[in-house]
């Protein structure tokens, strides 16, 4: 008679003596182990544990399960509201896939309750990773109000674990080794974060065997959407802005502006773009596909007093496009025109946040705003006090501003992804009425088709 | 460790080869140069000392890449002056209410005339920019007072830690090394959550094949940072050849370092990586064992394959009376597992004190040999123990 093996975990990964390996656990789980020689062992990752139980369990095979250390919890949603038809559907979709899978869903059309009726139908401890310490404290707020106690907290200096606990997904990367076995729920809020080298970790090393990934944006540059569903499971649920528009989502229109420079702006936008052109096409340089990429062009650009000086440019010709005098003044006659608004500002960078703050005297928040001031900023655009905030990429996902309908975006990246999470900031159904999403464009310089890469997207069709 | 885009090297003959700076008077009166503009730097923001380091860089022609090396190596040790948070904050409060109060009012005024009013309401000598208080705003307060030939030394060292950065697989050949000394570079790998493949073993000569846990499932990335930071511990190893594959943009070759190359380390002794309470538990045991007549002894010698060793942590000797003490903690479950089966020296002279959770976890029962503790390591269990054995 074979003794059962026992499944331990260790550092990320489910483990059993090698004495403990015998021909029935070989046959039916022996695919997702490998033999480690160097601790005489057979190892699987983490992330397997729910299939190898499974398995064992379906062909009676008896083991020992000293890996997990989660339990049934007695989760129950307070004041709970009836789910939206989609909502319910979704949730639907989601258990008949096992519990295991990604729901598609717009920026604020109610995400975070399909992820509260997941996690009270488990009823199981559950780790919710997302990916910036604002995120982190607005899922605090939610799951106090939704179940009644204070979650365990990874990230931004805490380190405390609940029967729910919320975690940035670098905090999970980190300490998944040693924590990954506490739970039998995972959720990725904006999971299409999690197929990047270093997060997916964060899946790999935990033994949940229930799986919720949920996005707006699940496309992928670099194809990572394939990647995420062997971690989170396959997209079980999807719904579009255009779906739930009117009727849960605010009716909203995008309003491209070009913005002339002023004379002496544009040419010294000029003579700095020329200046940075010649030296691309000097060396051979071709950004679009062709020979050479941005790190090429650094490396280059260090070595020579010509390569300083086209760094520079580039930086100056940047600069101006970002933030020139004629969009602050843009800025400042969509302010007053949308004066008793709540009006969310976006920029590319930091330096253009701090800028517009510095001359409109602005609330600005950037990964260098501290957590209280963060908060306090948070709420006063919320209530009204300050309706005004500007922010560089930090709100771009998730944060709940629901108060919002004026985005002005005047600086941004060609991502597809990041544009709709923008736009997906004000669409949060209010009484306010149509959302605006309103884009400032330097006219004559390389903005324009950064603007026209960004905007291949649904939600900009014929708008 | 240097980043990726700081990184100097050449590749030639299937090998990266690390352009180290040399102690040679050319270098050492750059890095003075760079440490005189840090010292005068006291006052300055240090935005406004990054430009003044690249500025002098290209006006003496040396590689912006050295310069932007020493900088990161030493900004780290910059020190910031404290600036009034709460003043500041306070301050953009007040300045808020004048701008909304401005914006939603009803007057007829021009952008530019807008700017104006805004500006004088919210000027303050004691704050004079509205976010003044952001880390790349405020001024320096001290910086390191460093040799020239230390900051090289970290120059050089950093630059081969952020190559191996880049490693798909690490080798560790010492051709000499002691039983003591290698048990704290297993006990380091464990701290750093790395483990050990034995590729060859001759005697005390050994080359190990440095992982991590996941590794068998094509983890290299995971991983390449604690291996980086074993780089800062080599040249205490008295001779040791460190051989890596590296993938840096697409090309791949070997690297190799060797002591010749006069790498030197400002870390702490890697046999000081040890966690407090073990080392208070060391310091308590030594001074009872003193009182009953116990000596420290080195590790017994080991002559079978490396990765069947079994070092104890902890050795004492009386006439002919030998005692071993092991400690695992909770994050050496395989350690232990490993351990379980191996059965070295007599079991009445071994003690093994296995921390109380991962004791739970394998389901062990306490005997006079195997015991657990919960924070510290108690002294008067092992005590009561040996007395009993």
């Amino acid at each position: 008679m074979n003794t059962p093996p026992i499944f331990s975990f260790d550092r990320g990964s489910l483990v059993t003596a090698s004495k403990e390996w015998n021909v029935e656990v070989e046959s039916c789980a022996g695919a997702k182990f490998k033999y480690d020689e160097r601790t005489q062992e057979y190892r699987a990752l983490a992330m397997d544990y729910g299939p190898i139980v499974l398995a064992l369990h379906r062909n009676k095979i008896p083991y020992c399960d000293e890996a997990k250390q989660f339990s049934p919890q007695p989760f129950t949603l307070r004041n709970s509201h009836p789910p939206r038809p989609y909502q319910q559907e979704a949730l639907v979709a989601w258990k008949k896939a096992k519990s295991k899978g990604c729901i598609i869903l717009p920026t604020g059309s109610g995400k975070s309750f399909v992820a509260l009726l997941a996690i009270e139908h488990i009823k199981r401890n559950t780790l919710i990773i997302v990916p910036t310490l604002d995120l982190m404290s607005q899922w605090a707020v939610i799951i106090k109000n939704a179940f009644g106690f204070e979650p365990g907290l990874w990230g931004g200096g805490e380190k405390s674990t609940a029967p729910i606990t919320i975690s940035t997904y670098d905090s999970a990367a980190i300490h998944m080794e040693h924590l990954g076995h506490h739970f039998g729920l995972l959720i990725a809020d904006e999971c299409h974060h999690l197929p990047g080298p270093t997060y997916q970790w964060c899946a790999k090393m935990c033994i949940a065997p229930y799986r919720l990934g949920l996005s707006a944006t699940p496309e992928r540059s670099d194809g990572g959407e394939i990647i995420l569903q062997e971690l989170m499971g396959p997209i079980c649920y999807t719904a579009s802005i255009q779906d739930l528009r009117g009727e849960y989502l605010s009716e909203y229109q995008t309003h491209q502006i070009e913005v002339p420079l002023e004379e002496k702006e544009l040419q010294e936008y000029k003579d700095a773009r020329k200046i940075y052109s010649q030296f691309l096409r000097d060396e051979h340089i071709d950004f679009s596909g062709g020979a050479g990429s941005w790190q090429d062009f650094l490396g280059i650009c260090f070595k020579s007093e010509a390569g300083r000086k086209a760094y520079k440019a580039w930086r100056t010709q940047k600069e101006i496009m970002r933030s020139s005098n004629s969009k602050l003044q843009k800025l400042w006659e969509l302010i007053v025109q949308h004066k008793h608004s709540r009006i969310i500002i976006f920029t590319d960078d930091n330096a253009t946040a701090y800028k517009i703050g510095e001359t409109f005297c602005l609330p600005v928040i950037t990964h260098q705003t501290k957590m209280k001031e963060r908060k306090a900023f948070m709420e006063a655009f919320k209530d009204g006090t300050f309706p005004y905030l500007v922010t560089s990429k930090v709100l771009n996902e998730g944060v709940d501003v629901p108060e919002a309908n004026i985005g002005i975006v005047v600086s941004g990246s060609g991502s597809v992804r990041e544009h709709v999470q923008r736009l997906g900031r004000i669409l949060r159904k209010s009484q306010s009425g149509s959302a605006l999403l309103y884009e400032l464009i330097s006219e004559g310089t390389s903005e324009f088709f950064q603007s026209k890469r960004r905007r291949k997207h649904q939600a900009y069709k014929n708008r | 460790m240097l980043s990726k885009d700081l990184l100097r090297y050449s590749l030639k003959e299937g090998h990266f080869k690390p352009f180290l700076l040399s102690s040679q008077p050319k270098w050492l009166a750059k890095a003075k140069e760079i440490l005189d503009l840090y010292q005068n730097s006291i006052g300055l923001s240090q935005e406004e000392l990054t430009e003044s380091c690249l500025k002098h860089s290209s006006s003496v022609g040396i590689n912006t890449k050295i310069i932007r090396g020493f900088i990161h190596l030493l900004d780290k040790k910059v020190e910031l002056h404290e600036v009034n948070e709460e003043g500041y904050q306070e301050h953009r409060q007040a300045c808020f209410e004048k701008s909304k109060s401005l914006f939603q009012g009803d007057h007829e005024l021009t952008f530019k005339h807008f700017s104006e009013e805004l500006k004088s309401l919210s000027l303050c000598p004691d704050y004079p920019s509205l976010y003044g208080d952001l880390a790349h705003k405020r001024r320096i307060k001290s910086v390191p007072q460093w040799q020239s030939i230390t900051l090289i030394h970290r120059y050089n060292l950093a630059l081969c830690q952020g190559l191996i950065q880049n490693a798909q697989w690490v080798h560790l050949s010492i051709t000499k090394i002691t039983a003591k000394k290698l048990s704290y570079l297993i006990r380091y790998l464990n701290f750093f959550g790395l483990l050990f493949r034995c590729q060859e073993q001759k005697g005390y000569a050994v080359s190990l094949k440095i992982e991590g846990h996941l590794t068998l499932f094509d983890a290299p990335k995971k991983y390449q940072k604690r291996i980086a930071a074993l780089v800062g511990i080599l040249p205490q190893l008295d001779d040791f050849h460190l051989k890596a594959e590296l993938l840096i943009d697409q090309k791949k070759a070997l690297f190799q370092l060797e002591p010749e190359q006069g790498l030197r380390s400002h870390f702490q002794a890697f046999s000081d990586y040890i966690p407090d309470e073990i080392k208070l538990f060391a310091q308590n045991m030594t001074e009872a064992m003193n009182n009953m007549g116990f000596e420290p002894t080195p590790a017994p010698e080991q002559t079978g394959p490396v990765s069947d060793w079994v070092i104890p942590d902890f050795c004492w000797q009386k006439d002919s009376q030998k005692v071993y003490v092991e400690i695992f903690q909770n994050n050496q479950a395989s350690m232990l597992q490993k351990r379980l089966r191996q059965k070295p020296w007599k079991k009445e002279e071994s003690f093994l004190l296995i921390e109380k959770a991962l004791f739970k976890k394998m389901n062990l029962e306490e005997n006079i040999h195997l015991m657990s503790y919960s924070s510290i390591p108690s002294t008067q269990k092992l005590l009561k123990a040996l007395k009993n054995s």
